[in-house]
């Protein structure tokens, strides 16, 4: 476990060097190690505690003699949203407990997760049959996770498919932080706050993360890189935008929709469109690309569908009758209690927001919600699976990104909605102030 | 519009309140729940619970793994049979070796394998030349070691 814990204290040390950030800085980590040791995998790196504290302190030399480091903390949280935040700590340790004892379960986590994780640490890297053979697939999943498990099983000496558990929690503590982070740099504290709590506290969050799957994962770095986006689209900061390519990057290499979340996060911060922005976009290709390179040159095929027949009017016809189903599928999945009232929250943010005429912040979070919902239900429609099947086995957890992404820019819209209300109030209450009477003001001059 | 705007953004913090507090308790007693199942497990338990929750036979899969070595390759033969939806008997022996038996090898002709793993089928049916085979004392399973 001390080889675990000190492989994350390297991520952020290596994530405080990506930014001023504090709080932002173990995840900012997280994606970065996890992005380079998943393509390091791919020309079989492989890399232990020992690359990682070189890597670490190597860094902060260099940051240190460029320019030193001047850390910046989130302010203090007020006495409502730090007991919110307490409460979500003590949750979190609670589930560090629990994730540490409990094994691999679910059939996907150990069946495709664990599997590549423990392939990467068995054999260092993925050119091997285990990630180019039939016998293996699904083989066109990216390596992000599998890789930051196996640098986990590296600096713990072993595989331990249980203590690996352990860093899914650390994972969700990075998420919560960096959220917390993101937010109250913007948005009131309480409404920061209770944004973490409805999310950390969600039942399917922690229960789908402890099963090792992915999909949570990915909602996390989704999450983040869309409320990176959403300031980006209100403050137009480079740096801020440059985390949002970093998170959404992650999110390419997590799963493959991450690559339709980052699309449709992308495209809806057109709204405020910069150039700026185009090299964010870039910069998340660049992150994508060795996996889609390796991908072509090992002929890996997605055996369940193929992108290229949504834009086939005949293959997309001659499957219309799993069209109503994957809709209705994914909009059940979407209101499922397991995500407790998360999207009435980001419907009222948004109704708040629309209110406030905040047409811009509203129109990023509506078009990005809107594309991935159908970016979702197209996947469902395309796929060759039955898709009763599919719908049972996937769209529960497919939904995640799609959820939590717009919880997480709930906050983002009600506090712009009631920021607004606060400058319009101080601008009417200035309006209909009594101006002084000219009779006034000319004794007042000549006494 | 001003009083609107307000009450919409009260509501949605209400909204994410109930929310968390609604689920706060019930993730709690999940979690207690998780750790006070699994906390008594010992080393072997935890590493053979992916097949037992599955109700896979994971001591025919140990003695599968005692036959093997690191990057020796193996073909699976099994009996298609019902086991759960969408996954037959066949299906599920080969998902669950291609994690259980790592770090070896898996792979789909039985001519490129060092040995035949089977279920409930004699491993000669994989068309290989056998050298040796080993039959498990607990059932229909065994390992055969191809001839080179």
């Amino acid at each position: 476990m001390i080889g675990l814990l000190a492989a994350n204290a390297c991520y952020f040390a290596i994530g405080a060097c990506i930014t001023r950030r504090l709080g932002l800085a173990y995840i900012a980590g997280v994606a970065a190690v996890g992005i380079a040791t998943a393509h390091l995998a791919l020309i079989h790196v492989p890399i232990g505690l020992l690359e990682l504290v070189v890597l670490a302190v190597a860094l902060l030399l260099y940051r240190w003699r460029r320019r030193p480091i001047r850390p910046v903390l989130p302010g203090p949280p007020g006495v409502a949203a730090g007991v919110l935040l307490v409460l979500v700590l003590a949750l979190l340790v609670k589930a560090a407990a629990a994730f540490a004892v409990r094994p691999l379960i679910e059939w996907d986590g150990w069946a495709i997760w664990a599997m590549k994780a423990r392939a990467l640490f068995d054999f260092g890297g993925a050119q091997h049959d285990v990630f180019t053979t039939a016998p293996y697939a699904p083989l066109q999943h990216p390596l992000l996770l599998p890789s930051l498990e196996a640098t986990g099983f590296r600096a713990i000496g072993s595989y331990d498919g249980t203590l690996i558990h352990l860093q899914l929690a650390l994972l969700a503590l990075g998420f919560a932080v960096g959220l917390w982070t993101l937010l109250r740099e913007r948005v009131a504290a309480p409404l920061a706050a209770v944004a973490v709590f409805a999310i950390v506290t969600a039942e399917s969050v922690l229960r789908q993360l402890a099963g090792n799957l992915a999909d949570i994962p990915l909602a996390l770095f989704v999450a983040l890189g869309l409320v990176c986006l959403g300031r980006w689209v209100l403050e137009h900061d480079r740096g801020l935008l440059a985390l949002a390519a970093l998170f959404l990057g992650a999110a390419t290499l997590t799963k493959p929709e991450g690559l339709l979340f980052a699309a449709a996060a992308l495209l809806a911060a057109t709204v405020a469109w910069r150039r700026d922005l185009l090299w964010g976009a870039l910069a998340v290709v660049a992150m994508y690309a060795p996996w889609r390179i390796f991908v072509a040159a090992n002929g890996l095929q997605n055996q369940e569908y193929s992108l290229g027949d949504a834009l086939r009017p005949s293959y997309l016809a001659d499957r219309s009758e799993r069209l109503r189903p994957a809709l209705s599928g994914v909009w059940h999945q979407v209101w499922a209690s397991g995500w407790s009232w998360l999207v009435p929250f980001a419907l009222v943010s948004l109704a708040a927001a629309l209110l406030a005429r905040k047409w811009r912040l509203s129109a990023f979070a509506v078009v990005w919600a809107v594309l991935s919902f159908c970016g979702i239900v197209l996947v469902f429609w395309i796929s060759v699976v039955p898709i009763q099947l599919t719908l049972l086995w996937a769209a529960y957890r497919t939904v995640a990104s799609l959820v939590i992404g717009a919880a997480a820019l709930a906050p983002l819209l009600a506090g712009e909605a009631w920021r607004t209300t606060r400058i319009r109030a101080a601008s009417v209450e200035r309006s209909t102030e009594p101006s002084p009477s000219p009779v006034s003001v000319a004794s007042s001059s000549g006494s | 519009m001003i009083t609107l705007t307000r009450a919409a953004v009260v509501v949605a913090f209400a909204v994410a309140l109930v929310s968390g507090a609604k689920d706060y308790r019930a993730t709690w007693h999940w979690l207690s729940g998780q750790r006070a199942q699994f906390v008594h497990f010992s080393d072997a338990e935890r590493r053979q619970e992916p097949g037992v929750a599955q109700l896979l036979p994971v001591d025919a899969f140990e003695f599968f793994r005692s036959h093997l070595e690191k990057g020796d390759r193996y073909v699976v033969e099994a009996q298609p049979r019902n086991f759960q939806t969408g996954v037959d008997a066949a299906q599920a022996t080969r998902i669950f070796s291609r994690y259980y038996l790592l770090p070896a090898i898996q792979v789909a002709d039985p001519a490129r394998a060092d040995f035949v793993i089977s279920v409930g089928v004699d491993p000669h049916t994989a068309g290989v030349p056998l050298a040796r085979v080993w039959k498990f004392g607990g059932g229909q399973y065994f390992v055969g070691a191809v001839r080179k």
